[in-house]
């Protein structure tokens, strides 16, 4: 899709772009100018910037700025693994669901609602307290929880486009409903399904920074920055770089997402203006 | 009813500390008690975690009547309790310390005085007691404490759902307990024991009332009085006016919090929503002992924080191993980096301090060349094991993986699994079934740990040590009434553990606890935290 | 959606709501059932159960067998899920696991957890009023001033805001609050009994925290939606027609956003409830948090079975209650497929 570059041209889905790429970087490559060892105490547990350590030492004396450029990868990865697999889910759901609306649509809606009605936190926890905390349980269980509201908004979205006019009449051209879907609803809840992407991915590492805070999920003595957060929150007031430090990279990180998101979403509005013939809301 | 010998009678001054109890110290037949521990008087002179400690928290002022006193303790949900006998968590033993008595006080010097028991004394050959106890005590609600409520409570003690009492009372024949008379109990053994009295000082053996069965209204004969229990949330206490140790409680009321968040219930301290919180992070320790604006309580203690390996399962099966992880560990880094320097170095064996301590060895130190020959020499080189840890207890979780950190130095990589506190302490998930893990042990007496952890029948016994020999030696130390021989014979048996045992005992960690600086008569206490749950020494001043 | 029949105006519009009321009850109904199965197998599966969490170190497996057989913690699974749905279906939550297996007789799970539910309740509602305006009038804003910097200054903020953990924010807002201002308490320490709205500054923070935390989910859904609708054909005619920007504004845009807004919204208050357990504790607020982490962690598997289906309810009907404004709002969508 050559117009979906065409975000680059707003100034706010570049600088998104820009902040993505430094905090990509920075979690692939970070580890090869990491001044220390960062399984290693270095000093005092919780004393602030030094020379040694610029970012102070987190609660075992460990360097916290090391932790950091060594903590992207994993929590990165399992965040993208579970967001893609929970969209992987959760698209097909709702389009289906919301194409259909046939009787497929309630049987699907419905089980949406059963899952929905678990508390996810509640969720993870006696999935976790019952399977064990390995990787793969957290992608699989993080991607639960959000499989069910993307395709609760997908479903809506889908609605609200199969009611337009562009798309009544590819059907009445006698297009069949998986073209149909593809080329005239896809594209068209592209917008608010991106908008709602960047927000997913950083409700992924979000899940897991929680689930750690509530003693479970990730194990010591990985550096991974939701790891991190929850390790040291105790000690914020101690040294706030500790969680600081990593809160912001994934600060910068949502940030950056969901600006190059909604450029996309703006960059596609205006190229796919609903060709509409007769509707006029009520 | 005053009486003088108790060590908590008012006196003149109300400065606590670390000063011998006038009242008659008693230990069965043997009698004479060592004086002061060495581990107090080191803690005296200063050293540990430093300045504001100590018995800052009297400061010479008078008591004032009157007030609730608030203290916040991690909860445990709806397993909290206020059976003593099934107690686990320090919340529950904060309420069942100050409900109930014990027949033995236990003084900050870590000797004993007379509590509901004014004497125990034992026949010849310490296979029978005899035990006389305090008269003129009265319960909650008004009945006299006696020779029935004793022998009621030995019995429920026994119960075998009553898990925590349970190690206490197993040596006692309860088919010979009797009541020669009110206030006379003989206490039968199915084998000797030179001072059966120092089982009944832990909160697990404190006594209730005849009849007591569900504890939903709990009747004791303690300092405070049941008034209200939400589990999970709080529980209220109102002060009994009628104490056998006139004078006190100070204040009015109790009220128990549970507050689980570390930082919560510091930030509760703080805002003053409590007056005294218990188990104080140690980085969190360490910076308010400098502002002020807290009093920070540290109390040495015999606690013992400990690695363990199962030596039945492989590799820890091979003594040369075994010795190799426990000459890998630094232990004074662990204390610094783990704990922040709030506690002592230990050196594998448990109770430095308490009597019968085996002071001939030599601290052990790290030695990573003789760990490496001694990993050669079993056929270990380039081990790798794996050490479950849980958050369980502050320190666990950071010593773990310091330990793993230093065991790379000798080659040994050690892979940690986090595992939640709940699977840790419980046989039917992991308990007992793991071959390299940690542990924490009150350590009230060393006849408690060895009888509970290393001996034949012991129903904890985490690194699966079975000796007939060592065990038989054991018991015969036990029921040495000769002090000199007893001490002797606790040696070999404490030798034959540093050498070939399968516990790294890393420290002796200190209490640490913040209390609000208008709480006083809290003195640091080796038994407990907040100087072992004794609020009714304390009082709020304004 | 089946058709109908007859073409009488009046009912026309009224039916349909109604087909899909009664439709989406049955369904509700149906979802609910399923849930309690899932929820009752779920925790039954889980490790360990109460009697061991009781027993603490003595939980030999032969002592949690006695235990078990003791208090009836050991029937059937099938009997044991009816008498707890049959019970919850009039009321009765049922008894404490934990409380059973410490010998008491009684345990209504009602008593123990009816404080702290309450309280939840009341931090859920407090939040939810602040934050259902701030959504849209925050999102309205940003959309109409699309492009321009109060756009960028609300969308960064609560981006940012969104970015950081709960505990994380609950905790700058202590220090910010307590430590350097000292104008608001650090913790919520409600007293039992006492009405969480009678200490409104112990509430002021741990509902800043919930709503920083959820806020720009909802702004950037009604953004989103308000600014696609209003590059829209029959937006712009009307601004052609000379119509006055505010009506333009309401009339259209607002209407035709809502729809997906309202579906983050009523997702918004879902995930208030994960929230909450996190901020409850954060904060020490009594409410049914606290106690659901702890419950898991002591196998009180009666307490959780019912705590989380009584979410369960809450969740299904505001999704139903969504769906219904959903359906209120695209008149197409009443219309047969």
């Amino acid at each position: 899709m050559r117009s979906a570059f065409r975000f680059l041209r707003i100034r706010s889905g570049a600088i998104g772009l820009a902040v993505v790429v430094f905090v990509v970087v920075v979690a692939l490559f970070g580890r090869y100018v990491a001044p220390h060892d960062p399984n290693v105490p270095v000093g005092t547990p919780l004393s602030g910037p030094s020379s040694a350590a610029h970012l102070g030492t987190d609660f075992l004396g460990r360097d916290v700025l090391s932790r950091l450029l060594y903590g992207g990868r994993s929590v990165i990865g399992l965040a993208a693994a579970a967001t893609v697999l929970a969209y992987a889910i959760g698209l097909a759901i709702g389009l289906i669901a919301g194409y259909s609306r046939s009787k497929v649509d309630p049987i699907l809606m419905r089980t949406v609602d059963v899952m929905l009605a678990f508390p996810p936190l509640l969720f993870l926890l006696v999935l976790i307290t019952g399977a064990g905390s390995g990787v793969g349980v957290l992608i699989i269980g993080v991607a639960a929880i959000q499989a069910p509201s993307i395709s609760r908004i997908v479903r809506t979205a889908t609605l609200e486009v199969t009611v337009r006019g562009y798309v009544e009449a590819a059907v009445a051209r006698g297009e069949r409903a998986a073209a149909v879907v593809v080329r005239e609803v896809l594209p068209n809840i592209l917008a608010p399904v991106l908008v709602d992407a960047g927000l997913r991915f950083t409700y992924s590492i979000l899940i897991i920074a929680s689930v750690n805070y509530l003693g479970l999920g990730l194990q010591p003595p990985a550096s991974d920055w939701a790891l991190l957060i929850s390790e040291n929150r105790e000690y914020i007031a101690l040294n706030v770089w500790a969680v600081l430090a990593p809160a912001a990279m994934i600060a910068l990180l949502t940030i950056g997402v969901n600006l190059m998101g909604d450029a996309i979403a703006r960059s596609l509005g205006r190229s796919y203006v609903p060709r509409t013939t007769r509707s006029v809301p009520a | 009813m005053t009486d003088p010998n108790h060590p908590h009678a008012p006196s003149g001054t109300e400065t606590e500390g670390f000063r011998l109890s006038r009242g008659t110290l008693l230990r069965g037949a043997a009698g004479a008690m060592v004086g002061m521990s060495p581990l107090l008087a080191a803690a005296c002179g200063g050293s540990g975690g430093g300045g504001s400690g100590g018995a800052a928290s009297t400061g010479g002022s008078k008591p004032v009547r009157g007030g609730t006193i608030r203290a916040g303790f991690v909860g445990g949900g709806t397993a909290e309790t206020l059976n003593p006998y099934a107690g686990v968590t320090p919340i529950d033993e904060s309420r069942v310390q100050n409900l109930f008595d014990p027949l033995f006080v236990q003084n900050p010097d870590l000797t004993t005085s007379p509590g509901l028991a004014l004497e125990m004394n034992a026949n010849a050959n310490a296979t029978e007691y005899e035990v006389k106890l305090r008269p003129g005590v009265e319960f909650h609600n008004g009945k006299t404490f006696g020779a029935e409520d004793l022998i009621y409570s030995i019995r429920l003690m026994a119960k075998p759902a009553n898990f925590a009492s349970v190690p206490f009372v197993a040596g006692i024949d309860l088919n010979g307990l009797k009541a020669l008379s009110p206030t006379t109990v003989r206490i039968p053994l199915k084998f000797p024991d030179a001072d059966l009295g120092a089982n009944f000082v832990y909160w697990n053996t404190w006594i209730v009332q005849d009849g007591e069965t569900d504890f939903t209204k709990p009747v004791g004969t303690g300092p405070f009085m049941f008034d209200s229990f939400k589990p999970g949330e709080q529980s209220t206490f109102k002060k009994n006016p009628n104490y056998w140790v006139t004078g006190k409680p100070y204040v009015d009321a109790l009220t128990i919090q549970s507050i689980d968040d570390n930082t919560a219930r510091l930030n509760a301290l703080l805002n003053g929503d409590i007056d005294a919180m218990a188990q104080l992070p140690t980085p969190q320790a360490k910076a308010h002992q400098s502002t002020g604006d807290i009093t920070v309580l540290i109390a040495p203690s015999p606690q013992a924080m400990m690695f363990y390996m199962d030596t039945t399962q492989a590799p820890f099966t091979d003594v040369n191993v075994r010795q190799a992880i426990r000459l890998i560990a630094d232990r004074k880094a662990l204390v610094d980096s783990a704990i922040n320097g709030f506690g002592t170095v230990g050196n594998d064996i448990v109770g430095k301090g308490l009597p019968f301590y085996n002071t001939d060895l030599p601290q052990r130190e790290q030695d990573i060349d003789q760990a490496k020959s001694l990993l050669k020499k079993a056929g270990q080189e380039n081990l790798t094991v794996l050490l479950r840890t849980s958050p369980i207890f502050p320190g666990f979780v950071e010593a773990a993986t310091l330990l793993a950190e230093q065991a790379k130095a000798a080659g040994v990589t050690i892979q940690l699994k986090q595992v939640p506190p709940n699977s840790y302490y419980n046989p039917s998930l992991l308990y007992l079934k793991m071959a390299f893990a940690e542990t924490q042990w009150p350590i009230p007496s060393l006849k408690f740990f060895y009888l509970q952890s290393l001996s034949a029948q012991a129903p904890y016994n985490e690194t699966h040590w079975k000796d007939k020999s060592w065990n038989d030696l054991l018991f015969k130390a036990i029921g040495t009434t000769d002090p000199t021989a007893a001490q002797d014979t606790w040696n070999q048996v404490q030798k034959i553990q540093w050498d070939q045992g399968g516990y790294l005992n890393w420290t002796n960690a200190d209490w640490v606890d913040g209390v609000s600086t208008k709480l006083k008569g809290l003195a640091p206490h080796p038994g407990g935290v907040l100087g072992n749950y004794l609020f009714m020494n304390a009082w709020l001043t304004a | 959606m089946t058709a109908v029949a007859e073409p009488r105006r009046a009912t026309r519009e009224a039916s349909p709501v109604v087909a899909f009321l009664v439709r989406r009850l049955i369904g509700a109904l149906l979802a609910l059932f399923v849930a309690s199965v899932l929820i009752f197998v779920g925790t039954a599966v889980l490790p360990g159960d109460a009697a061991s969490v009781v027993l603490g170190r003595g939980a030999t497996p032969q002592a949690v067998h006695t235990l078990d057989e003791r208090m009836h913690l050991d029937r059937p699974l099938l009997e044991q899920y009816t008498s707890w749905l049959g019970g919850f279906v009039h009321g009765d939550l049922g008894d404490s696991s934990v409380g059973l297996a410490q010998g008491q007789k009684h345990a209504p799970v009602w008593d123990l957890i009816s404080n702290q539910v309450k309280n939840s309740v009341i931090l859920a509602l407090v939040t939810a009023l602040f934050m259902i305006p701030l959504s849209l009038g925050l999102g309205a804003l940003a959309a109409v001033y699309a492009g321009r910097a109060v756009d960028h200054a609300v969308s960064i903020g609560s981006l940012a805001a969104i970015a950081l953990p709960e505990f994380v924010i609950g905790s700058l807002l202590v220090g910010v609050f307590f430590v350097w201002l000292d104008v608001l308490p650090p913790v919520a320490l409600i007293p039992p009994g006492d009405n969480p709205l009678s200490h409104p500054e112990k509430l002021v923070l741990p509902v800043a925290t919930l709503l920083l935390a959820s806020l720009a989910a909802g702004i950037r859904m009604v953004r989103a939606g308000m600014v696609e609708v209003l590059q829209t054909e029959y937006v712009q005619t009307a601004r052609l027609n000379g119509l006055a920007e505010r009506w333009v504004l309401w009339r259209y845009a607002m209407r035709n956003a809502l729809a997906p807004s309202v579906q983050v919204l009523a997702q918004n208050l879902q995930w208030l409830i994960g929230g909450i357990i996190i901020t409850e504790n954060v904060f020490a607020y009594p409410g049914i948090g606290t106690t659901l982490v702890t419950a898991v962690g002591n196998r009180d598997l009666t307490l959780v079975q019912s705590v989380a289906m009584m979410i369960a309810v809450v969740y299904v009907f505001l999704n139903l209650l969504a769906d219904l404004i959903v359906m209120l709002l695209v008149p197409k969508l009443r219309e047969p497929a």
